[in-house]
């Protein structure tokens, strides 16, 4: 679909909204630490541009996959993290001789995905009133254009452009960077827009 | 040395001095095409594996880089345009890994695009002198026009390793 320059304002909007909420859950999660998260970037790229959308595509980067589907409309949904700021985020959750990249990191790395998504399509239900079930989380921890090439594939996915939403989360005296990419299946995108009656 | 770096669902060919880089194949597969004899490597970095379940190639916007039964001959006309000759060459495939603990029916898109790139090849008489496939890992793959060679990296845990294929290429 095409989209213009209203679609991206409440793309926009949506991301404000979802950050607000992801940043309170955040804060609840990282033992009452206050978190900021600034207001996100969100940009709309074509597919082909997802593997390097994030900087080198040969980078380390751990990524939690979910699949939200309701009322008619489907999206995927792919938190990025680069290695070193999902190792920076968990060592402060974890007991000191843990690996952060052994199973418990895991579970975290996936719990902290399910948060963030989950904030933002709270926003999502309640700008349009769909109700979407998340799937239970995956987690890929390689190269950010091998990962990524996966969900396009994987997902079979043949919409044309995909949306990026840039956070910069203040935590613990540190600007962590994490990326939301969204892609929403053939159809799903002009739903939303139809519900809220826009454009 | 001439550098092209292959996107996803792209491909490209070179002849003489020069290398071809596809980076971050997952379940994608990467395809290198190599005419020994006239020097003309080629890249493909495919996405999915048959057209025809997805689109009808007729289709508007239709890139045929992006299938595996498509892209193969796709490479090979770009690279006879180059001067390669189709019984000349040879194939290197790497790729078609799993890398999420996704649910699936059957096999992973990356044993589909494996299997019908290996059938391709097969149907055009290319013989396949190495295949660095499967696993839960992703590769890069940098394909040398001068030599024939193929290197494949990985990286887990922040270390990168790396292999070259063939060690002796066959002339």
């Amino acid at each position: 679909m095409i989209i213009n320059e209203c679609h991206k304002d409440l793309l926009a909007e949506l991301a404000s909204i979802g950050a607000g909420n992801a940043a309170t859950a955040l804060s609840q999660m990282l033992q009452d630490q206050v978190i900021t998260l600034q207001v996100p970037e969100v940009k709309i790229a074509p597919l082909q541009d997802i593997p390097a959308s994030l900087g080198d595509p040969e980078q380390e980067v751990a990524a939690v996959l979910l699949e939200a589907s309701g009322d008619g409309v489907s999206l995927t949904v792919v938190l990025v993290l680069s290695l070193q700021a999902a190792v920076q985020l968990i060592t402060r959750l974890l007991p000191e001789d843990c690996d952060p990249l052994g199973e418990m990191g895991s579970s975290l790395l996936m719990e902290l995905g399910n948060i963030l998504v989950s904030s933002y399509l709270g926003a999502l239900s309640t700008m349009t009133g769909f109700t979407l079930r998340l799937t239970p989380p995956s987690l890929g921890l390689d190269m950010a254009g091998a990962l990524l090439g996966s969900v396009i594939a994987e997902k079979m996915m043949l919409e044309d452009n995909f949306i990026l939403i840039k956070n910069t989360m203040h935590a613990f005296n540190e600007d962590i960077e994490g990326n939301l990419l969204l892609l929403p299946e053939t159809g799903s995108l002009e739903k939303i827009y139809r519900q809220m009656g826009v454009c | 040395m001439k550098t092209i770096y292959v996107r996803i669902a792209d491909l490209a060919a070179l002849q003489g001095d020069g290398v071809l880089v596809t980076v971050g194949l997952g379940s994608c597969v990467g395809v290198a095409l190599y005419d020994p004899k006239n020097k003309v490597a080629g890249l493909a970095h495919i996405l999915l594996d048959n057209s025809e379940r997805y689109i009808k190639p007729s289709a508007n916007h239709f890139n045929p880089a992006k299938f595996a039964d498509t892209a193969i001959p796709a490479l090979i006309k770009t690279m006879e345009g180059l001067g390669a000759r189709r019984r000349n060459l040879v194939a290197h495939i790497a790729g078609g890994s799993s890398l999420f603990n996704f649910k699936f029916d059957g096999a992973g898109i990356g044993q589909k695009n494996l299997a019908v790139v290996r059938a391709r090849l097969d149907e055009l008489s290319i013989p396949i002198q190495s295949e660095n496939s499967g696993g839960n890992y992703g590769r890069t793959m940098k394909f040398y026009a001068s030599t024939g060679k193929v290197e494949i990296s990985t990286v887990s845990k922040g270390e990168k390793k790396s292999v070259t294929v063939p060690t002796n290429p066959a002339l």
